[in-house]
């Protein structure tokens, strides 16, 4: 790319990269991978600034696309927020007092091991995807639509998705599994309203940047006796990552405005 | 480089030498509020601020009187040299617990030494005014006993039962104290005592008592949940407390996990958590099992009893117990895992059985990473509010100082 735009690669800053990882940012350590279970405690930041002479950040992907929202998209100006993706597996970025909350050990919003109603027991381990997640992800969604019986023909559908549109078009057994996800789904948003009480809460990824999802979510909430929440799609639909990763990388402290010592003096 | 003799007149220098005298102080305070120094180089290291700054926020300090030097004596710089310590009698202040059925209030030190507490019923006092005249009644029962004079008083704090809107120091709605809806509770306590007011959430106060002095001290990360007739969480995030964009954060009484009823509760009815593990859920358990069969057993027993029985060897108990662990560790664990926190610090008349807490680590045991939470009981136990809201007050005096150069 640097090629392509004829720039030299002295003129590089920073360099962000977003990762489905538990990452401590500090260090820039890929703490835990769960789809890839070589990845343990790699010091991606590192290996990367041996390549690339720049500042480089190592973060957590969701967290990015939560970054990408609040900078450009469907949360600016919101101080508590958060990003929920529902993709290959599901992930929460959240925003709270304007910045990430990350928690004590990297790992705050890694929900996909929460254990909601209606999903039965199973331990999970850090290198699996947790039980919710297997179900409401994009393989669970389509594992559960190649399984549905039901009159006549089941159309095809090689994305989840597809599936969520053939419920929009009026499909009766993608209408309730898309209901059946969005029970789920509910419960989630609930758990994380009641915690942190955010502003609004927002779906993206393959499978949550849904309206029909969302719209179903959001009727099964009007019930709730408490913290009711706005639930929104997000605006960047796949590039919130780039976008996340582009502001990340644009803030002083990468770009060595703020450096402890500087090194004029 | 950049002159910034250029950019800025002496006016402005001045000024922000002063700011930053200010911004040094403070540092120094909080800095001392942990402990006594025995020299100002032992000081120094703590705050890591540079001698001539140090040496210039301890000047302001000593000049309004909130830290004396003690046995000073001359070093071989020429500075002095003595032990450091927040003057205890610079000032007092009062915390307030405003419970759902007492009262309490506590007169503490500037150090935060609790001198005289009193304590009253609530039961009959619904209004906001009765609450204030009955505040009144005992500070100034206070004021006698430990012969403070009323002048010295420099801040009040409250902790209230209820969605309370720190900004505006109003309490928004409480389910306890009947009747109180936007009740401007801060405002009231300031014009009732002529000092500065601050107001939070109850179990907000209690988590800031129990970082404070308590089971998270100094910990940045962890939950305060206080489990009594209802559930309700403090939460603290890299040091500081949420409390969300309605001051509702932590509601965690209305969450759904496995084991607790799928239908949503009915508005102002208790939510699904606390139906389920709060005192009178507990209850209802018991009962239920009261009706059965088998040799009869005490009805009138309190959620703590009951526990009590089940560790005693009472299988019926058990299986209360057991329930009860199996849901709250369910509440923890989605806690933990939406914020990764690693400590958890129970509170309440129910989350207080140790019973109840190891039955609870149990099953968090079982299950794998990403995150086991570790549970610990509050030590300081009814107390946490007091000495939270104690804590909030003595902020409010730190942040005055630091304002009125």
């Amino acid at each position: 790319m640097l090629c392509a735009q004829k720039q030299p690669e002295g003129q590089l800053l920073g360099l962000v990269v977003g990762v489905p990882a538990i990452v401590n940012v500090d260090d820039g350590i890929v703490v835990a991978l769960s789809a890839l279970q070589d990845w343990s405690n790699v010091p991606l930041g590192a290996m990367l600034g041996g390549e690339f002479k720049c500042h480089v950040v190592v973060e957590n992907d969701t967290n990015l696309a939560a970054q990408g929202e609040y900078y450009r998209g469907a949360a600016q100006g919101e101080k508590d927020f958060v990003f929920i993706t529902i993709g290959e597996g599901v992930g929460a970025g959240i925003f709270v007092g304007g910045s990430l909350h990350r928690g004590s050990q990297w790992s705050a919003g890694e929900i996909g091991y929460l254990r909601v109603p209606n999903i039965s027991r199973e331990h999970p381990t850090i290198h699996k995807y947790g039980k919710l997640e297997k179900l409401l992800g994009a393989p669970g969604i389509l594992k559960s639509w190649r399984a549905t019986k039901g009159p006549g023909t089941r159309p095809k559908a090689n994305h989840a998705a597809d599936v969520f549109d053939l419920a929009a078009a009026g499909n009766a057994q993608a209408r309730q599994l898309l209901k059946q996800r969005a029970t789920i789904l509910a419960d989630i948003v609930l758990d994380l309203a009641l915690i942190l009480n955010p502003s609004v809460i927002l779906l993206g990824g393959e499978v949550g940047n849904h309206p029909l999802l969302q719209q179903e979510v959001e009727s099964l909430l009007q019930g709730s006796e408490f913290a009711v929440v706005r639930v929104r799609l997000g605006a960047l639909g796949s590039s919130a990552v780039l976008w996340g990763a582009i502001c990340t990388a644009l803030e002083p402290a990468v770009l060595g405005l703020l450096q402890a010592k500087s090194p004029a003096s | 480089m950049v002159k910034t003799s250029s950019v800025l007149s002496s006016t402005q220098r001045a000024k922000q030498g002063r700011l930053l005298t200010q911004i040094d102080a403070c540092e120094v305070l909080q800095t001392l509020r942990e402990q006594d120094f025995e020299s100002r180089a032992a000081l120094r290291r703590d705050c890591g601020l540079s001698p001539a700054r140090l040496s210039a926020a301890i000047s302001f300090l000593e000049k309004k009187g909130l830290v004396e030097e003690l046995g000073q004596g001359n070093s071989a710089a020429g500075r002095r040299s003595g032990s450091l310590r927040i003057n205890a009698r610079y000032g007092y202040v009062i915390g307030l617990d405003i419970g759902g059925s007492n009262l309490r209030i506590a007169l503490a030190d500037m150090k935060g030494t609790v001198l005289g507490k009193w304590s009253a019923s609530t039961k009959r006092t619904s209004s906001p005014d009765m609450v204030i005249e009955q505040v009144r009644k005992g500070v100034t029962f206070l004021l006698q006993q430990t012969s403070v004079p009323r002048r010295s008083l420099l801040a009040i704090a409250a902790g209230a039962p209820g969605i309370t809107d720190v900004d505006s120091g109003v309490v928004v709605a409480t389910s306890y104290l009947r009747g109180w809806r936007n009740v401007p509770l801060r405002s009231l306590l300031e014009s009732a005592f002529h000092i500065p007011a601050a107001l939070e959430n109850d179990v907000r106060v209690a988590a800031i008592g129990e970082n404070w002095l308590g089971a998270a001290r100094g910990v940045p990360n962890f939950v305060f949940l206080a489990i009594g007739t209802g559930i309700a969480a403090g939460v603290f995030a890299n040091g500081k407390l949420i409390h969300g964009i309605d001051w509702t954060a932590g509601e965690v009484g209305y969450m759904h996990v496995p084991g607790t009823p799928e239908k949503a509760a009915e508005r102002g009815a208790p939510g699904s958590l606390e139906s389920t593990i709060g005192g009178d859920g507990i209850r209802q358990q018991w009962l239920r099992l009261c009706e059965g069969p088998g040799v009869p057993l005490n009805r009138d027993l309190t959620a703590t009893e009951i526990f009590e029985l089940a560790h005693a060897g009472d299988m019926r108990a058990a299986s209360v117990l057991n329930r009860s662990a199996q849901v709250l560790a369910y509440a923890v664990y989605n806690i933990s895992l939406v914020l990764n926190s690693s400590l958890f610090v129970l509170g309440g008349g129910v989350g207080m059985s140790v019973p109840l807490r190891d039955a609870t680590q149990r099953f968090l045991q079982q299950y794998n990473e990403p995150v086991r939470p570790k549970l610990i009981i509050s030590s300081l136990g009814q107390d946490a509010q007091l000495i939270g809201a104690i804590r909030l007050a003595l902020n409010k005096v730190e942040a005055g100082v630091g304002l009125k150069l």
